[in-house]
């Protein structure tokens, strides 16, 4: 640019906790630039790593074992899978299942064969089995019934698949549960935390799941190749990309972001501070509008072809398509003359826009601006054991002060109605599944979790109104430990602004799924379908450069559809 | 058994509610016997045989002396020192009768970080200090079920000491076996109503 353009008449402020941690907008959160999936694809690229396939022992069942090694400049990590012969009845997705068709452990280096030998007797049975600090993560995944024998069979044949048919479903086999951090004896997260590529968050989950659908591609190709030696093809490159691995995420994710409040802080507070900064541009370059063009265009063909049986969701896509529409005209009114532009049409979004489509602009503003954002990717990890420790020192009054500041919503809900408090989290012992009950309808309530923030904040408040103020808030705790739990959240959200979810956890018509959603986004998936109000399918990778095309084509652009059809 | 530090923790922190304290003394529980474990010292014993043991008593707080009518709670006098962390004076504490005063450990090295001041923590033949330069410790006395008395001191300046040294946590069976059935005690036991209803879809998934 030779000649500086004014930016805004004012520089944009980060938005607000009370605007942006409600669960209607979490829960229309779209992926982005800093999502995890993405980030590690940007690392995989840049750093060059390669890719290998030491073991693909299966057979024409799709039975038998496989090691695929991603190794880049510090290290390599491996994916070793096991495949099953798992009769159609016992398929289920559900925390409590025993078998699946397909198990996997991510290997920290490259796995001997005593190694191997050891994985093959506990991993397929997953959470009754252990693995070792050699493993840092375990998951499993099931068939899609609809999709993996017709697309085995017309390979065979030597037909590539109906791409419609692809669309429709996305996914060949979907993962069920993907575990990390220390659980069933896998390497705790803080032994890696310090190696560069573990920075961001969920990396080597991520990881685990790009090498499960590199393995589950190969795995169709190879057993079409098995059956019909002679006719069998292929996939087609491009639709071969149209197959992410689908996911199906219950409850389980949705403490995890109340359980976590500084992570959830630092995640949000990353894409607020990228919208910041997009919006504080002064003005944008024809090809950063250009950019902005074919995103917007592709995220639009997303949203067409965007389906759900949930009848919510299906309406609020419907909705987004429209509001696509209005912005892809809004959008040609901006050029490289405009001042501010992406603050204008920010703005123009917040108050036009349905919030899918407001949360939709914010994650394509980010699309030309890598070299501006790209860096807050390490900043969204946190350093949880840091905010652990209560200033007992504070006194009862400034902690009251605290309390009216930050959970003002809380204070503000009548919680002596049914509805108010209607629903309780749990833990079954059934496999330790998370679930949410009704609290005046199960014998759950003995049971239930500190999950309902503003209840108990609301109860803390009131509980200190009746305290001596200037008292140190540690003889407070001495005599009523039962807020311990909610002092320590209130301290913690003076310092991490974006740390609380402000809307009641336990309400009657509290939507889990907006939880699930929210953390779903930040992964980096796609093509949410609420199966119920707490149950989702999703997609991941598709549409991502395997590894062996990983470095060709450009960077970073598979997250959207692309314009034309293959 | 070996576990990870992540499921010693939570182990830890689900046996301390489920033998009835609150769930913020409960996370504190917890992560102090990962804290342990870390160190190499059997803080899930200490739990164990502190929670199937009797009650331990809530400090009464007289200046610098805390007691009871009964042997002292450590995670919950531990949690106290630490809330005050700052407010700890050169004249340092005093505590009573002490029950598994290992469990206190933790919380004094917090302390010593958080305040950026050095301390000794010291009982019948124990010694510990904390600083900057990690945990020293002597005598064998740092697996007393039970302390006569319990002393904080601050430390002029830091005495060398070890910094972590374990990635898990090896737990003989009785005391997995201990911490395990009162982490039950937070689960709900399983009914057919609360598996279809509770976490999503039905009992079968072909999609």
């Amino acid at each position: 640019m030779t000649h500086p353009t004014p930016g805004p008449s004012s520089p944009p402020d980060l938005r607000p906790p009370q605007q942006v941690m409600r669960l209607d907008r979490m829960g229309s959160f779209h992926q982005s630039r800093l999502s995890f999936m993405r980030i590690l694809l940007r690392r995989l690229r840049a750093e060059r790593w390669q890719f290998t396939r030491p073991v693909f022992d299966i057979d024409e069942n799709g039975v038998g074992r496989a090691v695929y090694t991603a190794r880049g400049p510090d290290r390599a990590y491996s994916l070793v899978a096991f495949g099953h012969d798992l009769p159609d009845d016992q398929r289920s997705d559900r925390v409590i299942a025993e078998a699946w068709d397909a198990t996997f452990a991510l290997f920290d280096g490259e796995p001997t064969p005593e190694d191997i030998d050891r994985l093959a007797k506990n991993v397929p049975l997953q959470e009754a089995g252990r693995v070792s600090e050699k493993e840092l993560s375990l998951s499993r995944a099931n068939r899609s019934v609809r999709l993996f024998n017709y697309v085995v069979e017309a390979l065979a044949a030597g037909r590539q698949p109906d791409a419609q048919k692809v669309q429709d479903v996305g996914y060949l086999m979907r993962t069920t549960a993907v575990y990390g951090s220390g659980k069933f004896g896998a390497a705790d997260r803080e032994t890696i935390a310090a190696r560069p590529e573990c920075a961001p968050p969920f990396q080597i989950e991520m990881l685990a799941v790009y090498l499960i659908r590199t393995f589950v591609l190969d795995l169709v190709e190879h057993m079409a190749a098995l059956r019909a030696p002679d006719t069998a093809v292929g996939l087609d490159p491009a639709l071969r990309r149209r197959f992410g691995i689908g996911n199906s995420t219950g409850l389980g994710m949705a403490p995890f972001l109340i359980n976590h409040p500084v992570l959830l802080n630092n995640w949000i507070a990353a894409r607020e501070t990228a919208l910041q900064r997009v919006r504080a541009l002064p003005s944008a370059h024809p090809q950063e509008i250009a950019t902005l063009r074919n995103r917007l265009g592709r995220a639009r063909l997303n949203a067409e072809t965007w389906h759900s049986d949930d009848p919510v969701q299906t309406a609020r896509t419907e909705t987004l398509r429209a509001d696509l529409a209005q912005a892809i005209e809004k959008l040609d009114q901006i050029g490289p003359e405009t001042p501010a532009p992406w603050d204008r049409l920010y703005r123009w979004a917040e108050e036009t826009l349905s919030l899918e489509g407001q949360e939709q602009i914010v994650s394509l503003l980010f699309e030309p601006y890598g070299a501006l954002i790209d860096d807050l990717a390490p900043c969204m990890s946190a350093d949880e054991a840091a905010f652990a420790r209560i200033d007992g020192t504070q006194s009862v009054g400034d902690l009251c002060a605290l309390v009216e500041e930050h959970y003002d919503w809380a204070l503000g809900i009548d919680w002596t109605t049914r509805d108010a408090h209607a629903r309780a989290w749990y833990v079954s012992a059934e496999k330790l599944e998370p679930r949410l009950g009704e609290r005046f309808e199960e014998p759950i309530e003995p049971y239930e979790q500190p999950l309902g923030i503003g209840r108990d904040a609301a109860a803390l408040y009131a509980a200190l109104q009746q305290a001596d103020f200037t008292e140190p808030c540690a003889a407070f705790l001495m005599r009523q430990p039962e807020h311990r739990h909610m002092v320590r959240r209130v301290q913690i959200a003076e310092r991490c602004p974006y740390a609380e979810i402000r809307d009641n956890t336990i309400d009657a018509k509290m939507r889990p799924i907006d939880m699930l959603r929210c953390k779903l986004s930040f992964f980096g998936a796609g093509h949410f379908d609420p199966r119920s109000d707490r149950w989702v399918r999703i997609n991941m990778f598709q549409g991502a450069p395997f590894p062996h095309e990983l470095f060709t084509g450009p960077a970073d652009d598979w997250a959207y559809p692309p314009l034309a059809t293959p | 058994m070996r576990l990870s530090l992540n499921e010693v923790e939570a182990l830890a922190r689900n046996a301390t509610r489920g033998a009835g304290y609150s769930w913020g003394l409960a996370e504190d529980s917890g992560r102090a016997v990962r804290w342990l474990q870390e160190y190499d010292l059997e803080g899930a014993a200490a739990l164990a045989e502190l929670l199937s043991g009797e009650k331990a008593a809530t400090p009464t707080v007289t200046g610098v002396v805390w007691t009871a009518n009964d042997p002292l709670c450590p995670p919950t006098c531990g949690t106290a020192l630490y809330d005050l962390a700052a407010g700890i004076t050169d004249d340092g504490l005093r505590l009573g009768p002490t029950r598994h005063p290992l469990l206190l450990v933790p919380f004094a090295a917090w302390t010593a970080e958080a305040t950026l001041r050095p301390l000794r923590l010291t009982w019948t033949d124990a010694d510990l200090s904390f600083g900057t330069q990690g945990v020293a410790r002597n005598g064998p006395g740092l697996t007393s079920a039970l302390a006569p008395e319990v002393q904080l001191h601050r430390l002029p300046e830091s005495i060398p000491g070890n910094g972590p040294t374990h990635t898990r946590a090896a737990l003989d069976f009785e005391t997995f076996e201990v911490l395990n059935r009162l982490a039950q005690r937070t689960y709900a036991p399983a009914t057919e109503a609360s598996r279809l209803a509770g976490a999503g879809a039905g009992l079968t998934d072909n999609d």
